[in-house]
């Protein structure tokens, strides 16, 4: 291998932004490879369920712009993983678009990888009959129902799928979903790095340089990978890499603090030294790997469990707001006489968010300054829409003893009142897959742009 | 000396989802001395863990403390997954709460 290996980050994750400055900066320090992560679980299972982005296209567009030419000029790979966020088929395609598009718009060529990460429910369900899937901790069990109730599932690739494509000539590498680590730590580790300084490296610039002090998610931030260390180094003159900061991130969003579990095994943190270094740049050492017993990649998969109408309101009479209890109740018998109890008919679910309640308990008035989000969620939009309407409505008008303000409970926040929100998602899979080929589950396809 | 809340004692308090279904929450002691007063008092357990966040012992998944960052880690399983029906925090940014108002007895707060 070189003497090092250069990983930029732009930030966190695409779409999210980046100082033009920092990367010209990054691209200074002639970087070997430019990853950028598109995607994470945190929003939801809504967007893998619905085949949507959680990020703006025109946001991810102005990034990948920036970042398709930066990655020409320093003849660099672009690596973009979880791509469209939750990494299925159509997330990757809108991804593709958007570079599509780029790469006319810019009169070049380039030669992409599209690596697909969506799986087939037909293979995730064999594998879960030859005992293949175990369930991560706090995961449910699958039952045979499970499989073929989601609507999308995926799983996130390690390094092994980059590498093939890179190999394969590709110049800009858009990976379905992919662990985030994989994205920054699969070139170095094809060039020779050593897997534990590359894995340990790249979960820390995951998030771009939110590593870095102060830390920003909309910033960048490169690793330099030698033999026995790597460099942490902010782009931008403003920030530093200090250990405390880089050493919290190590254990960001991580179960367990000095364990990094990925595809290939584990990487051990607990003997790592951090070296802060005169120019700001951070030197960090002595993390420790141990291969896993058996190849595994984790599985996601949505299930979509109905439909969801939304409707916002203030209260602000105290009396009201120590009342809204009996007036909740209320609310739910007017919807049951209507569609009858849940479950009796029609499958529905009110729940009131209720925020900042403040009890009155004295003569002296006190605004109760209480926010209610209604949630109701049924087997389809219309029953939701409606339910919703008819609980918001006998809200707003029902009685209670002692009541002054005749007018009305609430200050409804918007016209219309309620919002048809959609289909509703949840996480109905998210399990370990032994595999023998970490290749077999994510076909390359070779596109020329 | 007095007791203290534990998000006195600490530079950062914070809670993010791992994963759709664990919650993670972090401390990052400001000094040596009170790191070291946290991780030997007793007062980070299961037991009082379950007790400020009204959750079953065997929801605490896990308590680690981690020298190098003078970092408590404490792993809980979610009550709902993240954005399913019920959840009021899909991102887990703010479940933090409950743990800042910890008291740690003897810490060096005056």
């Amino acid at each position: 291998m070189p003497d090092e290996i250069r990983v930029l980050a732009p930030n966190a994750l695409l779409g999210y932004g980046f100082p033009l400055e920092s990367l010209r900066a990054g691209l200074r320090e002639r970087p070997h490879v430019i990853g950028a992560d598109g995607g994470s679980t945190d929003p939801g299972a809504y967007y893998l369920g619905a085949g949507t982005s959680f990020t703006g296209r025109e946001a991810v567009k102005r990034d990948l712009r920036h970042l398709l030419a930066g990655a020409r000029e320093v003849d660099a790979p672009l690596i973009v993983g979880s791509c469209g966020g939750a990494g299925g088929e159509p997330h990757l395609a809108w991804v593709h678009e958007i570079v599509r598009e780029l790469v006319a718009e810019a009169g070049v060529s380039t030669r992409v990888a599209l690596i697909h990460a969506e799986q087939d429910a037909s293979i995730v369900a064999a594998a879960q009959r030859a005992g293949k899937l175990s369930s991560l901790s706090g995961a449910p069990e699958l039952d045979d129902q499970t499989v073929g109730q989601c609507a999308r599932i995926v799983a996130q690739m390690g390094y092994e799928p980059i590498n093939a494509a890179l190999a394969g000539g590709a110049q800009v590498v858009l990976a379905g979903r992919a662990c985030d680590v994989s994205v920054y730590a699969a070139l170095p580790i094809a060039r020779g790095a050593d897997i534990a300084l590359s894995i340990h490296a790249a979960k820390i610039i995951e998030c771009g340089a939110y590593c870095a002090t102060p830390g920003s998610a909309t910033d960048s931030i490169i690793a330099k990978i030698c033999d026995e260390h790597f460099v942490l180094k902010a782009t931008n003159p403003a920030r530093t890499v200090m250990a405390p900061s880089a050493a919290a991130h190590s254990l960001y969003e991580q179960q367990h603090p000095s364990r990094l579990v990925e595809p290939v095994g584990v990487v051990d943190v607990s003997g790592a030294r951090f070296r802060e270094q005169a120019d700001g740049s951070l030197e960090v050492s002595g993390s420790r790997f141990t291969p896993a017993e058996h190849y595994t990649v984790k599985l996601e998969g949505a299930r979509r469990v109905g439909f969801r109408a939304v409707s916002a309101a203030g209260i602000r009479d105290p009396f009201a707001a120590d009342n809204l209890e009996g007036c909740l109740e209320g609310a739910r018998a007017r919807v049951e006489d209507a569609f009858g109890r849940p479950g009796e008919g029609t499958n529905y679910e009110i729940r009131p968010h209720v925020y900042g309640h403040k009890q009155n308990g004295s003569r002296k008035l006190v605004d109760a300054d209480v926010c209610l989000v209604l949630d109701v969620i049924a087997d389809t939009q219309e029953q939701a829409s409606e339910i919703c309407s008819l609980a918001r409505s006998t809200l707003l008008h029902h009685d209670y003893p002692g009541r002054i303000s005749v007018g009305g409970n609430l200050a409804l926040l918007f016209s219309p009142h309620d919002v048809a929100w959609g289909p509703v998602y949840e996480f109905a899979i998210y399990h370990l897959w032994e595999i023998d080929d970490p290749l077999a589950p994510f076909p390359i396809e070779y596109v020329e742009l | 000396m007095s007791d203290a809340y534990l998000y006195e004692l600490a530079d950062i308090v914070r809670s993010k989802n791992a994963g759709p279904f664990l919650v993670t929450l972090d401390v990052f002691i400001r000094n040596e001395e009170d790191y070291e007063h946290v991780k030997h008092s007793e007062v980070i357990t299961k037991a009082a863990i379950a007790s400020a966040y009204g959750i079953d012992e065997d929801h605490v998944v896990g308590i680690y403390f981690w020298d190098p960052a003078r970092a408590v880690k404490i792993t809980l399983r979610r009550a709902v997954s993240s954005g399913a029906p019920g959840d009021d925090d899909v991102y887990g940014a703010a479940m933090h709460m409950p743990l800042m108002g910890l008291v740690i007895a003897g810490a060096g707060v005056p």
